[in-house]
């Protein structure tokens, strides 16, 4: 008996040591070290999320994953490090008042949200707001295409409590549009960069190419958005 | 009587419309019908006068870029070598921000420590002090002049100007606003923490974040809530030369009296005001709206510029998607 339990305590810790090492290798990245590659503007992103530590708060409040969410919108951060001093976007956000998404859509803010994936994030809101166990307490949108709406878009764009709300709603939006396993980080980072309307397939090909890039205009150096992300998530994974 | 009725609305009316121009409208560019504008993340860059034009339009072979009206292209691609620097146009905002956001500038180039362990400021070759103690110290962006407050020997607080004025303050100052010109100052002061005989369990909050305003010409206003106005709600506009703002929820202060209620939807940003504050123009995203009812509408760039001493707004439009115009209209 006594060897037998020694037999089963052997085989316990044996397969502890296994899981221990599969999930430390899990938090050790491979690949490119994205810390290194953008330097600076990679610690101001993070010191923006460690001196604004609502925004965790306010995503886990709306029932979704804030490790997660962060990670998905992380190389957005370290894009508005490295470009924002150089965009003003006050005359585009005219154009968009006064034409709408198809003569002027730009990206807002830390997260670079665009006002058309705002207004599809609106859209699909609307439709779907009943199937939602946590709302976040965020009413149905008003979906005119008129200057109004679209002015009240621009500022709910440009403040910080509402980029994390739309975060927050196009995390719980994929999960019923994709049926997607919501740690399928890479998948999620593709959807966020590439367009979460597009079918699953197109977001996993687009997911596969390099066009990330930290400057006004796409260079040579382009990097892939999704292995920033999981990156970012690895390596976080603990804290 | 009737004749001085008469004769005081014909100054009215002559005085309204001596300023209630239309603006004037000058073409600057017409997109061909192939072109857009070339937005993606990109801004569109004007000079400070609003005459010289750098934009970048795509067109059916690649982009362009018209720079003063002259065509370049087509590029298949855009790269940063085509593009003009577009500088951060410190006139699309009518607040008057001397050094960016902040006007702290290091004590180091202006204190001296002594041997005794006593503080000068050393300005200009002329040495002001000793004090025990410095405890701010700001200066104007010109450099001309100085504000500190200092505590002495006996623990007395005083504010120090560089044009030898000593005034006793009760105090701690969190705060020096200077006018454009750099000649007038106001200067928040907070509760001090440091002073002498405070009773800590008499202390309450509102005590704590309150503040009062003192004016170069040693004015007192306040004192004020400073949980609801805090230190962006109070400002020198570019076009207004010595007069002060303060923001009170909807109301707005003119040097510290009550002048008239905030727009609707505008931030201090977007409120201008001509030299002696009778007159204003309001942006938003869809128009520029003057005191005397004019409006231009969506403004792509506002900025400010002066002529023979007035200030003007030259507005850039985008209208019937293709026509750049330019509208210029005094304050």
């Amino acid at each position: 008996m006594k060897k037998k339990l020694t037999y089963t305590q052997k085989l316990f810790s044996e397969f502890c040591a296994i899981m221990f090492l599969l999930i430390a290798f899990s938090c050790i990245n491979r690949g490119k070290d994205f810390k290194d590659i953008f330097g600076q503007k990679y610690l101001e992103a993070e010191e923006y999320l460690d001196n604004n530590k609502w925004i965790k708060d306010s995503i886990a409040k709306c029932g979704v994953d804030p490790h997660l969410a962060i990670s998905v919108v992380f190389p957005e951060l370290i894009r508005y490090s490295a470009v924002k001093d150089l965009v003003e976007t006050r005359g585009l956000e005219v154009l968009y008042t006064q034409y709408g998404s198809e003569y002027a859509d730009f990206s807002i803010g830390r997260f670079q949200m665009k006002p058309s994936f705002a207004n599809r994030l609106e859209n699909d809101w609307n439709l779907l707001l009943n199937n939602l166990p946590l709302n976040c307490n965020i009413k149905p949108f008003e979906l005119s295409d008129n200057p109004e709406a679209r002015i009240q878009r621009l500022m709910r764009l440009k403040d910080e409590k509402w980029q994390v709300k739309y975060l927050a709603m196009f995390l719980k939006i994929i999960n019923l549009k994709h049926k997607i396993d919501l740690n399928n980080i890479s998948f999620l980072a593709s959807a966020y960069n590439s367009g979460y309307w597009n079918d699953s397939i197109a977001i996993i090909e687009k997911g596969k190419r390099n066009f990330f890039y930290t400057g006004l205009i796409k260079s040579n150096e382009v990097y892939n958005y999704s292995e920033i992300s999981e990156y970012y998530y690895k390596k976080n994974c603990r804290k | 009587m009737k004749k001085y009725l008469l004769a005081f609305t014909s100054v009215l009316l002559f005085s309204a419309i001596s300023y209630s121009q239309t603006p004037s409208k000058e073409n600057l560019y017409t997109l061909q019908s192939d072109e857009t504008l070339a937005y993606s993340e990109n801004c569109f860059s004007f000079s400070d006068n609003g005459r010289d034009i750098f934009i970048v339009v795509h067109g059916n072979n690649g982009y362009y870029t018209i720079n003063n009206g002259v065509r370049k292209g087509p590029f298949k691609e855009m790269s940063e070598s085509l593009l003009k620097p577009c500088n951060q146009n410190n006139n699309s905002c009518s607040v008057f921000e001397p050094n960016g956001s902040s006007d702290g500038v290091s004590f180091d180039e202006y204190l001296k420590t002594n041997d005794d362990g006593t503080s000068s400021i050393i300005f200009k070759g002329k040495e002001y002090g000793p004090f025990m103690a410095l405890q701010s110290f700001q200066i104007n962006s010109s450099k001309s002049i100085f504000v500190a407050s200092t505590i002495d020997k006996d623990l007395s607080k005083k504010l120090i100007v560089s044009n030898g004025n000593a005034v006793p303050i009760n105090g701690m100052v969190s705060r020096v606003y200077f006018s454009p010109d750099g000649s007038q100052y106001l200067i928040k002061l907070g509760f001090d923490y440091t002073a002498q005989n405070i009773d800590p369990t008499k202390i309450n909050m509102d005590q704590l974040m309150s503040f009062t305003l003192v004016t170069s010409d040693g004015k007192k206003f306040g004192p004020f809530n400073g949980e609801k106005i805090t230190e962006s709600d109070i400002w020198y506009t570019q076009t207004t030369g010595n007069h002060w703002f303060l923001r009170n929820g909807d109301d707005l202060l003119l040097d510290g009296k009550p002048f008239m209620k905030m727009p609707e939807n505008a931030n201090r940003c977007d409120v201008w005001f001509s030299a002696d504050c009778k007159r204003y123009a309001v942006t938003s995203y869809d128009k520029v709206k003057f005191s005397d009812n004019t409006i231009v509408p969506y403004p792509i760039i506002t900025t400010l510029f002066y002529k023979d001493g007035k200030a003007y707004l030259r507005l850039i439009t985008l209208e019937n998607e293709k026509e750049i115009n330019l509208y210029t209209k005094a304050l």
